[in-house]
């Protein structure tokens, strides 16, 4: 992470517009909220993150994380198929766009003989309805 | 254990509880029961959208999430267990 969220902050206020966008920091951030209930004035800072991110996307600009990026997708395109997460799934489509096969792979037999990656996903009935809310939207 | 005059509550597991953490959702199911409470999960949810909805698309995120708790009945308290989905849900009602 290039700059913390206090200092993503400031940017903001100096209007650093570019240096702000082109952060990995607003990248990293996982909207634990850990920041944002300590924070002395009370700013939502995953919220603001979340604005930089959508707001560096539209203006098209140099993505400082672009496998986090494919991550977030990958689970997007899951919720879009089965209306829930299926882990394997995301692991795999971004595993296949990050052309990065074996470096996790001793953990995810760890996880396989755990019984902690599912072969089948879990799905909602109702998935047409589910579709319905991703056509509306650009990004999925 | 007890099984009479249990409490019914709505339920939303979330992807990890339905699946990669079945074990935790069975003691969470169990301890309610001992507690007195009986959960009954929500039919047909969907996932509330998780980090990635909302780090790249909130009206999805606000749509993802608020159909949740479109399909939950009126008249029952809604439990869900898992910090993210409940962060996602109640920012909808936040927002209202």
């Amino acid at each position: 992470m290039d700059y913390p969220p206090n200092r993503v902050i400031r940017m903001v206020q100096l209007g650093l517009r570019k240096e702000a966008l082109q952060s990995s920091g607003i990248w990293i951030c996982v909207g634990c909220n850990t920041c944002s209930i300590q924070c002395p004035n009370s700013i939502d800072i995953p919220a603001v993150n979340d604005a930089l991110r959508q707001m560096a996307m539209a203006e098209g600009m140099v993505v400082a994380e672009p496998n986090i990026l494919n991550f977030h997708q990958a689970v997007l395109q899951s919720i879009q198929r089965h209306g829930r997460t299926h882990k394997l799934e995301v692991m795999m489509r971004y595993k296949l766009k990050k052309h990065d096969w074996f470096s996790d792979m001793a953990l995810g037999m760890k996880m396989f003989a755990k019984r902690k990656l599912e072969l089948l996903p879990s799905r909602s009935k109702n998935i047409a309805e589910i579709r319905r809310l991703f056509e509306e939207k650009s990004t999925a | 254990m007890k099984t009479e005059n249990l409490i019914d509550l709505s339920y939303y597991p979330g992807c990890s509880l339905k699946t990669t953490s079945q074990e935790n959702n069975a003691s969470l199911i169990s301890l309610f029961r001992y507690l007195g409470y009986n959960l009954i999960e929500l039919e047909d949810w969907n996932c509330c959208g998780s980090s990635s909805a909302h780090s790249v698309d909130t009206g999805l995120a606000f749509d993802l999430a608020s159909r949740n708790l479109a399909l939950a009945p009126g008249e029952r308290p809604l439990l869900v267990a898992c910090p993210s989905c409940l962060l996602r849900l109640f920012w909808i009602k936040l927002i209202f």
